[in-house]
């Protein structure tokens, strides 16, 4: 009977499992995709020691047109210090990412999820969703969509992180 | 109760709940919105050529605001 039980508390736990999202001060999971500027590969544990910013986006993603050029800005103010921008495509079709990249051109890291398995891994809770990451590989903060104010509000947040000059 | 047949429930119980997930509406994540979030999904694609149609609509018909459900469908709105 107690095997029983624990099967079904197993079971419960298993149907449960999809709506656990990345939150803060969670430690953020692994992330190792494909770069869309090169054939290299973007791992997250690489940028230990530095303050990330992890950018979920998608070529169809209306905010995220506005959202990732302001990183470039994001990323020259921050230059110089131990901090990294990740953004990473949600696009199925790698054309589409691409054409992306040609209207508005970044900056910093740009890697592409083609599966959408790594957004299923964080249960990304909207288009763009973006992560202030710890030195450590705490997420610090997490962004739901893009708003007025929202760069301001990065600053402070990554400023915070960084060591004091 | 025997034991055998409080394994079988229980057993029975786990099989039916999850075979009722398949029955449920297939949530789309937000990353998974694609060929949905293209113009041409869209409910109204031209709200423009909508919004002529609508005129010509509710002129042939003598009652405005025919195009939606609004007024239980008496005209009279």
């Amino acid at each position: 009977m107690r095997t029983s039980l624990r099967i079904f508390a197993l079971s419960l736990v298993l149907l449960s499992s999809s709506a656990f999202a990345v939150k803060e001060s969670e430690i953020a999971p692994a992330v190792v995709v494909p770069s869309l500027k090169d054939s290299s590969t973007i791992d997250l544990s690489q940028l230990k020691g530095k303050v990330v910013l992890l950018d979920f986006w998608a070529s169809w993603c209306g905010p995220c047109r506005k959202s990732l050029p302001l990183y470039n800005d994001l990323g020259k103010h921050f230059a110089g210090q131990p901090f990294e921008i990740v953004a990473v495509s949600v696009d199925a079709s790698k054309e589409d990412a691409l054409g992306f990249l040609q209207k508005f051109p970044l900056d910093y890291l740009v890697g592409w999820d083609a599966t959408g398995k790594l957004a299923e891994t964080y249960e990304v809770p909207g288009m763009p969703s973006s992560y202030v990451i710890t030195p450590a590989g705490v997420v610090q903060h997490v962004h739901k969509g893009f708003h007025d104010g929202e760069i301001e509000k990065l600053k402070q947040e990554i400023q915070a992180l960084l060591p004091a000059k | 109760m025997d034991k055998k047949f409080q394994s079988l429930t229980l057993g029975m119980f786990i099989a039916v709940l999850l075979t009722t997930t398949g029955c449920t509406v297939v949530e789309v994540k937000p990353w998974q919105r694609n060929i949905l979030a293209k113009p041409v999904m869209a409910g109204n694609p031209d709200p423009a050529l909508a919004g002529i149609r609508d005129h010509t609509f509710f002129s042939k018909e003598g009652a405005s605001g025919n195009a939606s459900a609004g007024g239980g469908g008496c005209g009279c709105n």
